[in-house]
């Protein structure tokens, strides 16, 4: 992908590729473009050059929204919630393109993240920072995705609770949904994935395995504190 | 005894009467500013076309209210309230939708509603003339006075059957609103949109619907406002002038983009004007016995003097914006 907002390209010739199921995690240094590969892949920047591929069909074209409807789901690094509604109806909010009934992923949702069943009629906004991430998590599950888009979502949280949705990631990713998540937490992050992007000055540095990348001196080194 | 009564028909009652109709229209005001990020300068003259549809079916079915025991203009209401919500629809689509297609600024959408409102103005003196007009001019206004069982009183605590209807209706459409924010998924999709636009728009609203729905309800309830003024005083061109800004004050001091935000504001506007032009003297009458000769007793005493009523709004937003900058209900930051 080669992609920017306008003016020089910001990618400048990125790719990614996960397979069905997997994790997926995009590491790098600040500015390094992640969230700007995470976007152009959910459409809402559109490319100069390259394609998006999914389940092998090309959705380059497609309008963000209309890819929610495909599967893909995308939980923004900042704002990732509505704050004045209450925790159910963001919830609701979430599963809006569906016409059945999804009550039944209200349910899994409070299973993988049990600390939102009790504030489910408390506002978003008045959760602390991690039930918020759980809660624009949970969000963007309730079209029951097949591909998920992280940003950050452990930003600003305590070591605890950085633990707490790495460990719920992987269990997401076990009922078969396919993650796709941009970490700060780089060690962690990389322990759970399956494949490992190291993303800098808009370029694929390395892509491997995330152990064969935790085991890299070179990445160790430049990107992992040592 | 007296005293009290008067304070209640003129203060109580007033301001109860006056906060609905400032409720009624800051509350679509404020619903369209949370989607659409504009303050509606035509949102007041919403309310104007309203009141003069509701006298035009008046004046074209004048007897229609005796068919039902109610004035003929209150049963012209869901006429005018369904008038203005596909006007206010209409214009959106001529007007404003074409702006936001090409991304431009709040401000400028803005300005274009400052186009509106003088366009709406023009039409209703082009179609209505300039001239008062009174929906009971062929009908009688009901009054119903409540006397009280003390011995000391002799007057009365008087509200007109206009005033009645307009209370109830003000709670009904609150009521409905609430109902439709909180128990519908239109609803929900509205206020997850004035929260937080982007979001709303990946997650797949289709923020399309939630326009047209905000046009709606606002047109509706300004409508509402609009014919419930003039049902209890009178119906001139120049009624949305009077509204304007309590209406945007209301809609600031109860937080922006907060719907019951703005029927405390609301409220609270119309109160604040009925006891600041409340001439107080009347209940200082009663102590005059206990008050030494050489203090007089002015007979007029208000706050404001009832042509100034206009800067009230203005205080209460200073004094509420200082103590809680983003309106009593946390609104959005402007
Ligand atoms: N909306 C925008 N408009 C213009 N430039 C932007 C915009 N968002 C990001 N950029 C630029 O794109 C570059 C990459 O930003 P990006 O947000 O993708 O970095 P990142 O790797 O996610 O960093 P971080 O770890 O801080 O989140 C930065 O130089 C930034 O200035
Ligand atoms: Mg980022």
């Amino acid at each position: 992908m080669v992609s920017g907002y306008g003016g020089e390209p910001i990618l400048q010739g990125v790719d990614i590729a996960l397979e069905a199921g997997r994790i997926g995690v995009i590491v790098g240094p600040n500015g390094a473009g992640k969230s700007t590969a995470l976007k152009s892949l959910f459409g809402l920047i559109s490319l100069d050059q390259g394609r998006v591929l999914f389940d092998g069909t090309d959705i380059t074209l497609v309008a963000p929204d209309k890819r929610v409807g495909l599967g893909i789901g995308y939980v923004p690094q900042e704002m990732n919630i509505f704050p004045s509604l209450t925790v159910q109806e963001n919830l609701e909010m979430g599963a809006i393109i569906r016409d059945d009934d999804f009550s039944h992923v209200i349910d899994q949702t409070f299973e993988i993240f049990p600390p939102l069943k009790d504030k489910r009629y408390s506002e978003a906004g008045q959760l602390s920072g991690g039930q918020r991430q759980m809660v624009a998590i949970g969000r963007a599950l309730m079209v029951e995705p097949r591909l998920l888009l992280l940003d950050e979502p452990t930003v600003g949280l305590s070591p605890a609770f950085v633990q707490d949705i790495i460990e719920r990631i992987t269990s997401i990713a076990r009922s078969g949904v396919g993650i796709l998540v941009v970490e700060q937490n780089a060690r962690r992050a990389l322990e759970i994935a399956d494949t490992g992007f190291v993303l800098a000055g808009g370029k694929n540095l390395y892509t491997d395995t995330g152990e064969n990348l935790l085991n890299d001196p070179e990445v160790a080194r430049s990107f992992l504190g040592g | 005894m007296n005293e009290l009564i008067f304070f209640i028909n003129k203060v109580i009652i007033s301001g109860t009467i006056i906060g609905c109709i400032y409720a009624l229209g800051a509350v679509g005001a404020t619903l369209v500013f949370g989607i659409l990020r504009f303050a509606n300068f035509a949102h007041a003259d919403m309310m104007t076309v309203g009141a003069f549809v509701a006298l035009v079916f008046v004046s074209w079915f004048p007897g229609a209210g005796s068919v039902v025991g109610l004035p003929t203009g209150f049963v012209m209401l869901p006429v005018a309230m369904v008038f203005v919500a596909i006007m206010s629809v209409a214009l959106d689509r001529m007007f404003y939708r074409p702006l936001r297609e090409r991304n431009v600024k709040p401000i400028l959408l803005l300005v274009a509603s400052i186009g509106v409102m003088l366009m709406i103005q023009g039409l209703v003196r082009l179609f209505a003339g300039t001239a008062p007009r009174h929906f009971f001019s062929a009908e009688k206004k009901d009054i119903f006075r409540i006397e009280l069982p003390f011995e000391l009183s002799t007057r009365d605590i008087v509200i007109t059957e206009p005033q009645i209807l307009l209370i109830i209706t003000t709670i009904v459409c609150i009521f409905c609103l609430h109902r439709f924010l909180t128990g519908t998924r239109l609803g929900k999709a509205m206020r997850a949109m004035s929260d937080n636009p982007d979001l709303a728009l990946i997650t797949g609203i289709n923020t399309d619907r939630v326009v047209s729905a905000t046009w709606m309800i606002a047109g509706t309830l300004a409508a509402a406002g609009g014919v419930l003024l003039s049902l209890d005083v009178i119906l001139k061109p120049d009624l949305s002038f009077n509204l304007l800004l309590p209406i945007f004050a209301a809609a600031i001091v109860g937080g922006v983009g907060r719907p019951y935000g703005a029927i405390a504001g609301g409220l609270l506007v119309g109160f604040t004007e009925s006891l600041a032009i409340f001439n107080w003297s009347i209940l200082l009458r009663p102590l005059a016995p206990y008050i030494p000769d050489w203090v007089e007793i002015p007979s007029k005493l208000a706050f404001v003097p009832t042509e100034y009523k206009i800067v009230v709004p203005f205080v209460i937003l200073i004094v509420v914006l200082i103590w809680r900058p983003t309106g009593i209900f946390r609104g959005q930051v402007l």
